[in-house]
Order: C-alpha cells, then sequence, then structure tokens
C-alpha cells in the first residue's frame, strides 16, 4: 500500500496532526482506526487513548479527537485528499474541570452543526449561560489550538522549533488537507 | 497489562478491532464510568438527549473504534 496516493494522503493527514501535538506533548503519538480507501463511515484519530493528556510544567490537559474521511479529488498532481468531518479539542485542568473545548460534529443527533466553542466551569465565567452555550466559531485548526495553548495559556513548547512545526504543518493543511 | 499494537509507524499506532474496542472501553469507563458496551446501548436508545456534555461528547467523539466500517 506504501507508495499509493491513497495511502500518502492518509499518512500526510495522520504525521501533520502528530507533529503539531509533539509540540507541547512530549513523546505525542496519535490511535487510529481504518484503511486507506473512501468510506461511508469516517475514520477516528485521538491523541494517546482518547484520554486527557497532561502537559508538561502546567496544570493542564488536552483532549484530542477527530473524524476524517478520504476523498478523491479532482488533481492529477494530488487525487486524494483528507477531508476533516469533526473535530474536538479540549483544555482541562488536569485534576479539574474542563476549560474550554473547540468542536464541530455536524453529524451528531441533538447538538449544533456549525463549529463552535464551549467555555466551561474551569473557564471561571460566572454566568450561567457560558457553561451551556455554543459559542459560534470559524473551523479551527489543531495548529491554532496548539499555538493558544502556548501563547496565550503558557504552556511551554517540547520543541525549540515549534514555530517552524506548525507552520509547516499548517502548510500542510493549506496544500494537501480539506474540509 | 500493556496494549499490544497492530502496527507502529512512528508515532502513529494503527489499531485492529479488538485493540479499537480496548481505547473505547477504557475512554467510556474514564469519562463516564460504564463499561463501552453499556455506554453503545445508552447512545443507541436514545438515552443521551443532550450529547453536549463534556464527558459524553468526549465519548462519542471515539464512536469510530468501537464500530467496524
Amino acid at each position: 500500500m506504501a507508495g499509493k496516493p491513497e495511502y500518502e494522503a492518509v499518512q500526510r493527514f495522520r504525521e501533520s496532526l502528530q507533529r503539531t501535538l509533539s509540540c507541547i506533548v512530549r513523546g505525542a503519538y496519535v490511535d487510529v482506526k481504518g484503511g486507506y480507501y473512501p468510506s461511508p463511515t469516517p475514520l477516528p484519530l485521538t491523541l494517546m487513548d482518547g484520554l486527557p493528556v497532561g502537559l508538561g510544567g502546567t496544570d493542564f490537559s488536552i483532549a484530542v479527537s477527530y473524524h476524517y474521511r478520504l476523498i478523491e479529488a479532482p488533481s492529477a498532481t494530488r487525487p486524494w485528499r483528507v477531508t476533516t468531518v469533526a473535530y474536538h479539542y479540549t483544555l482541562q485542568e488536569t485534576e479539574g474541570p474542563e476549560i474550554l473545548s473547540y468542536q464541530w460534529h455536524p453529524n451528531v443527533p441533538n447538538s449544533v452543526s456549525f463549529p463552535h466553542l464551549h467555555m466551561s466551569h474551569g473557564a471561571g465565567l460566572g454566568r450561567e449561560e457560558f457553561h451551556r452555550a455554543h459559542l459560534p466559531t470559524g473551523r479551527v485548526t489543531l495548529e491554532a489550538f496548539v499555538r493558544l495553548l502556548i501563547t496565550d495559556f503558557g504552556v511551554p513548547p517540547e520543541k525549540e522549533d515549534w514555530e517552524e512545526e506548525l507552520a509547516k504543518s499548517l502548510a500542510e493543511f493549506e496544500e494537501d488537507r480539506s474540509w | 497489562m500493556g496494549r499490544t499494537v497492530a502496527r507502529e509507524d512512528r508515532h502513529i499506532r494503527e489499531l485492529d478491532d479488538a485493540q479499537s474496542w480496548e481505547l473505547f472501553d477504557n475512554a467510556a469507563q474514564h469519562y463516564l464510568g460504564i463499561s463501552g458496551e453499556e455506554f453503545l446501548g445508552r447512545w443507541d436508545s436514545g438515552y443521551y438527549e443532550d450529547p453536549d456534555q463534556p464527558e459524553v461528547m468526549s465519548v462519542i467523539m471515539l464512536l469510530p473504534f468501537a464500530r467496524s466500517e
């Protein structure tokens, strides 16, 4: 399978997300299931067993999960692309409540279909509305989430060249991934 | 007992069906204190009228690990 364009597209997607996560998670790995062909059901990817992962030197943990599909693209040079169909990036206190969560899960019944942000109890916001609200956002990349944690939440990067790594992943996203 | 991995490609762990189920089951236990099987039963019966509870959505996002393509 290696060398086939379908395989290469899926691997680029997975490696790009793993590279991004490794900017803040020591020894980051991602768990995946599924193959290298179009599937009627989305394929999953999650950070380290799907459980919250502590961020070194902080009281924070994150959890990250994706659903994606492999799609055929009208391109001679890149005939296959990976499209994200759901994401879930959560920041929480390691020993406490969720702080915020960027989510997009348009196929979950009884929820909203647009990308949104949850601000939860850990954010320390007093108004009860925040704990239920789906604050609308555009689609948020994993790279933007990781950058937010480093620059605004003081998460120490695990790599000195984290900015270059995020830029590389983001460039791949813009070139190869598709929403 | 440590989990074995069907295939390891650097930091990408490609799980087989049994390993995927184990991941899902562990996550349901962690977030909700129930088994993966119990979560699937609840989910399919419409038990979760509000899936936007943080712990519930965390498990919902892992559903594709529990079900075959």
